[in-house]
């Protein structure tokens, strides 16, 4: 079993191949980043403002804070710690301005920083809310029923955060079959929960290409 | 879609391309929308994978951050005079439609002295004249901490921006030019460009200056980019 260190330092270099792109002008690659953290982004803000336009809006100024800065993120933490703190002090700005008592308290929300996952807060209908079950629950069936190299290759990565040479080591293949295991996985699970998504999107007005 | 790129897009998400396959994918993606979709749908189902929260999923800001970063307001002036001041349009920087829609890039197929209609010559011409169009080449620095210096238009329908980099002092000029009839693009070794093919016409995205061939392919990728996001 990794620990959770281990786990963090994958997840945490997952996102710097698209930061150092994004650090020599490529827009592309930070758009990436934004897709991957904007929900998280919003939740954050909206723990602060408890309204969920302002909380858009916030998060949008903290992204734009983010990109004109990105040089100065130098990599020490991990590229969602940092655009955390961001998205905080962006939060905690815009309540001392507009001179609001604040809704949660910094030490509150400052516990969440050494984690990699948590429960954020949301502006989600009960609806919403059982609909993102429902995805878990389709993702856990969908994922016993796969092939047994796809499922052990698809653990090791998303649940020990194992890197794909060392998932090689382990199951005593070749990393790019690691890598198509990974990707075989994935596309059987997204083929599954693409309708449910597609229904959160038209709740959130979300424009479906 | 290419599962062949899909495979690199996951692979992505793992932190496992190399820098110079990172680039092409994001080339792919660039140039297919449902390939930004994908990497949209991987990262909730990896989020669903690992239990984590999944609130607010379906909100989308992406397009809000990117459009206040490239200079433009998300609600648009659409009202505007022929040839405007550059500072007015920074200072308006407003419209979402552009006059043209842009639809591909063509690099390496062109010769210095392909030729195209007067007619369309000229609809380019005009469509270079307008605010949107010079977005192209506002956003075609983004990131990148130049100053512009200079801007103007000149004969032909076309207009060239000066900036510089503060921190070196190093000059470059971004140029949009129609592609006109008998047109000769004058070749000068350290000039590097674009053609961008529209539904009114073709015209020439161009960087020149003692900046380094890096730098200026990122200006062409941008100012591909960000035009071709606003059709």
């Amino acid at each position: 079993m990794v620990d959770k260190q281990s786990k963090k330092q994958t997840n945490k270099e997952a996102d710097l191949t698209l930061v150092r792109r994004a650090k020599k002008g490529d827009y592309r690659a930070f758009d990436l980043l934004v897709l991957k953290y904007q929900s998280r982004i919003v939740s954050i803000a909206f723990k602060f403002v408890k309204e969920i336009q302002l909380a858009e809006d916030i998060s949008q100024e903290s992204f734009i804070k983010a990109y004109r800065s990105i040089d100065s993120f130098r990599e020490e933490s991990a590229f969602y710690t940092w655009l955390y703190r961001i998205t905080a002090n962006t939060a905690k700005n815009y309540l001392v301005s507009k001179g609001r008592r604040k809704e949660s308290s910094i030490s509150e929300l400052s516990i969440f920083e050494n984690e990699d996952f948590f429960e954020l807060p949301t502006n989600d209908s009960p609806e919403q809310i059982l609909m993102a079950q429902s995805l878990k629950d389709t993702i856990y069936d969908a994922l016993s029923g796969l092939p047994e190299d796809t499922r052990t290759a698809l653990s090791l990565r998303e649940f020990e955060g194992l890197n794909y040479e060392e998932i090689a080591e382990i199951m005593n293949c070749p990393v790019g079959t690691v890598r198509s295991r990974i990707f075989r996985g994935r596309e059987a699970l997204e083929n599954l929960i693409s309708p449910i998504t597609d229904k959160f999107k038209v709740m959130n007005n979300k424009e479906i290409v | 879609m290419n599962e062949n790129i899909k495979e690199k897009i996951s692979a992505l998400a793992d932190g496992e391309l190399s820098e110079f396959e990172v680039r092409r994918v994001l080339d792919e993606i660039e140039k297919e929308p449902d390939l930004r979709n994908y990497w949209d749908l991987l990262q909730i189902t990896r989020r669903s994978l690992i239990n984590e929260d999944l609130g607010n999923i379906g909100i989308d800001i992406s397009g809000r951050v990117r459009r206040e970063l490239s200079g433009r307001k998300p609600h648009a002036v659409k009202n505007y005079s022929s040839y405007p001041s550059y500072k007015s349009y920074l200072a308006a920087t407003a419209g979402l439609a552009l006059v043209f829609g842009i639809n591909f890039v063509i690099t390496p197929s062109y010769t210095d002295t392909d030729s195209f209609s007067d007619e369309a010559s000229q609809t380019i011409a005009n469509a270079i004249a307008s605010p949107e169009a010079l977005e192209v080449l506002n956003n075609s620095v983004m990131g990148m901490n130049a100053k512009l210096r200079d801007f103007n238009y000149v004969s032909g329908g076309g207009m060239h921006a000066n900036y510089v980099f503060p921190k070196d002092g190093k000059k470059f000029r971004v140029s949009l030019s129609p592609v006109l009839s008998e047109y000769k693009v004058k070749q000068a070794p350290e000039l590097r460009r674009i053609f961008i093919k529209t539904d009114k016409g073709v015209f020439v995205v161009s960087v020149s200056g003692n900046i380094t061939d890096e730098k200026k392919s990122r200006i062409l990728q941008n100012a591909n980019y960000f035009s071709s996001q606003i059709k």
